[in-house]
């Protein structure tokens, strides 16, 4: 892990606020490739904060992020994001475009694929996923699990280097949170760097290689995922871990 | 009055002198307002600083303005330009700037998780704004963007002030050789009704289909 060069994203020092409230308190972190981190914690502990600055999405007061060793600016965000991909709790899926066109919009106007490409692989995926009957449905012709796997696709689509997932499953009926998951680990088993935000506890513990516990604005325990459920000191974790495992 | 002067009176002034200016008014009018509506109302949607303000005092003039006045004062104003195209720059002024409130009031209510997604994806500014965004505005504010374009239509009427002979101008002046004036101006209105009526109806069609091309054909509001 003390590898330098397959560091994928590296934030240094990074402070975030919402008026005076400090959000992200002077973090930093380095995602490695094909790690796939964990942020948990209660709720305000700055975790989507984190995900949605690592995109540029908010505006960080001061710290730096890089990405592959380069220093993202204003000026090279939209190339930066084009490496990332981001899964929201609330899917965003355009909801006036069917899933064919929520999926091959940016790869046709951005990597320049051609339509035909674009459609052939967004078919591969939505197979993979189990809804390769979907292509010319809208949203709102969707269910839940549906539209957030969709979601996954058109972020796979890009050809990312790290997925971004802001509590993916948060908003779905349990039979749904399911084949969300399962669409996850499928994206594990292919080697993909993620970044995960999650209160699926079990899950998380199957899934990632490294667990962050986020309180306060601040990363208060980074570990391997084998020690943060065993080996923790941390009695704040412990008494997190114990309540959230209980329920 | 005799059958051949209404003849003379509702085919001849009104429907082929003035209803033709009329109809002028409208388009060039429902032109002008929409430009004015939509590319103001991305401003003010946007909250583009400085520019959102400035169109936020205009909206507020026209607003506060009889109609009559702003033409009056526009005709005063300008020293070249026939009543008509004075009329046309008045009425869109006026019009554009309720398009504008209703095109900005659509623009806020599309969800901002869709400019997120579309930024994540690193679609362009406007590709994300008129492939996303503008049908999403379409689908909320066509019912009132409809019932704008009526007022328009009635609104046009406006321009007898500066003396463009439209439809309510040319009543007033046929005045003069008819007795009465219930039928004159019974015949304009009876045009005006018909017209707005039209407009209603073909607009609720106009509704269904635009929202089937949005979002489908199996899409229930």
């Amino acid at each position: 892990m003390s590898d330098n060069n397959n560091i994928v994203l590296s934030l240094k020092n990074v402070t975030k606020k919402f008026g005076d409230l400090t959000v992200l308190d002077n973090m930093s972190l380095d995602i490695h490739e094909h790690e796939i981190v964990v942020l948990c914690g209660p709720s305000g502990g700055g975790k989507s904060t984190l995900l949605r600055s690592i995109n540029g999405l908010e505006k960080i007061n001061s710290g730096e992020i890089y990405y592959r060793g380069e220093l993202v600016t204003n000026k090279n965000i939209k190339s930066v994001r084009s490496h990332i991909g981001m899964v929201f709790q609330s899917f965003n899926l355009f909801d006036n475009l069917t899933v064919r066109d929520n999926l091959t919009i940016a790869p046709i106007k951005i990597l320049k694929k051609t339509k035909a490409e674009a459609v052939e692989k967004a078919q591969s995926y939505l197979d993979t996923f189990g809804i390769g009957d979907k292509m010319d449905h809208y949203p709102h012709q969707l269910s839940g699990g549906q539209k957030q796997r969709v979601a996954i696709v058109r972020s796979m689509m890009m050809e990312p280097d790290v997925m971004l997932f802001d509590e993916p499953t948060s908003a779905l009926d349990p039979e749904m949170i399911k084949e969300v998951l399962d669409a996850i680990r499928r994206l594990a088993e292919m080697g993909m760097t993620m970044v995960i935000v999650t209160h699926e506890i079990g899950f998380a513990r199957e899934v990632s290689s490294r667990m962050l516990f986020l309180e306060n604005a601040k990363i208060r325990v980074d570990a391997s995922t084998e020690d943060f459920f065993t080996n923790t000191e941390d009695e704040r974790l412990k008494q997190f871990l114990s309540v959230i495992l209980k329920h | 009055m005799s059958l051949a002067s209404h003849k003379m009176l509702f085919f001849d002034t009104l429907i082929k002198s003035a209803l033709p200016v009329t109809l002028q008014l409208i388009l060039g009018s429902f032109v002008g307002a929409c430009l004015i509506g939509l590319i103001g109302g991305i401003i003010r949607g946007m909250k583009v600083p400085v520019l959102s303000q400035i169109l936020g005092v205009y909206v507020q003039l026209c607003r506060g303005i009889p109609d009559m006045l702003v033409l009056l004062f526009l005709y005063a104003a300008m020293t070249k330009g026939s009543t008509y195209s004075i009329a046309v720059l008045g009425i869109s002024l006026i019009q554009g700037a309720y398009i504008m409130e209703i095109i900005k009031g659509g623009i806020l209510s599309v969800d901002k998780g869709q400019w997120e997604a579309a930024k994540t994806l690193s679609l362009p500014f406007l590709t994300t704004l008129f492939r996303i965004v503008i049908p999403q505005v379409m689908l909320v504010a066509l019912p009132a963007l409809i019932g704008q374009l009526v007022l328009l239509i009635k609104g046009t009427s406006v321009a007898s002030t500066i003396g463009c002979l439209e439809l309510t101008k040319r009543a007033v002046i046929a005045m003069s050789g008819y007795s009465n004036a219930l039928i004159v101006y019974g015949y304009v209105l009876v045009i005006f009704f018909i017209m707005c009526h039209a407009l209603t109806v073909v607009g609720k069609k106009l509704e269904k289909y635009v929202v089937e091309r949005i979002m489908g054909d199996k899409y229930e509001r």
